[in-house]
């Protein structure tokens, strides 16, 4: 077999600087569609589970990013997704319940699911960036 | 493949060890609200994920969530029954079936707060059992 090499240290050096810029872009990407799955998920979950008396709940669920934090050399990209306070019932305790109400975990279940896959994408993104 | 009514049989022996009630929420539905102890610990118990058949027959460990909710008329009395519960649960294994589960580890917690006329507070944990 033989392994035929196009390119070389400049290339790498080239990719180097470009990827300094692409990261923080892809980082964020990752980051904003895991919440998105998750909220969808999250959501259908809250559909099935709030009933009657929590139709208005479904509807409270939200995706967004937060702001990223770069310093002291590292970084932290953040989303979060569930349910806002604004809407009718967002503020509905479905989620870990109360001693009269059983706990619905529309999100921890969602979490579960999402959990596994947002860390595959998290592990493949340096791959992608290189080649 | 084991039964929700064996692990949370073994759930009850470790929880034994608090001296407090333990109930699941079907268990305190059914008792009328002025009869309720004053103190008590509500458990809810499901599988989480996992036990599917690998092509080689082997099967992958399921995961466990455990809820741990301390129920108090006083406050101060909450926190120190998720204590206990913290003391019962963390850390250990429970036998099931015909094997040991995985430690008992924390997930999550919530803090102790009024609730519909009492206090409680939550603690959540996850398991393995292969």
């Amino acid at each position: 077999m033989r392994v035929h090499v196009v390119g070389g240290v400049a290339d790498l050096a080239r990719d180097l600087k470009s990827i300094k810029v692409k990261a923080r872009k892809d980082m964020r990407a990752t980051v904003r569609d895991g919440i998105r799955a998750g909220n969808t998920l999250a959501k259908a979950n809250a559909e099935r589970s709030s009933g009657r008396h929590g139709k208005h709940y479904p509807k409270a669920f939200r995706a967004e990013m937060n702001s990223s934090l770069f310093g002291s050399g590292s970084a932290t990209i953040s989303g979060e997704y569930g349910p806002i306070t604004g809407p009718k019932q967002g503020r509905m305790s479905f989620e870990n319940g109360s001693r009269n109400q059983k706990p619905h975990r529309d999100l921890a279940r969602s979490a579960d699911v999402i959990g596994g896959s947002f860390a595959q994408e998290v592990r493949a993104l340096p791959d992608r960036w290189f080649w | 493949m084991s039964t929700h009514a064996e692990h949370l049989a073994a759930v009850r022996v470790l929880l034994a060890t608090t001296r407090r009630t333990v109930l699941t929420y079907g268990e305190t539905d059914l008792i009328p609200e002025a009869d309720r102890p004053t103190d008590y610990i509500i458990v809810d118990l499901a599988r989480m994920f996992g036990g599917a058949e690998a092509l080689d027959g082997t099967v992958a460990s399921t995961m466990w969530r455990l809820g741990t909710l301390a129920v108090s008329t006083d406050e101060d009395n909450a926190n120190v029954l998720l204590d206990d519960c913290a003391t019962a649960l963390e850390g250990k294994t429970m036998p099931v079936g015909d094997t040991e589960t995985g430690p008992v580890c924390f997930e999550s917690a919530v803090a102790v707060g009024a609730d519909d006329g009492m206090f409680s507070g939550r603690t959540d944990w996850t398991y393995d059992y292969s």
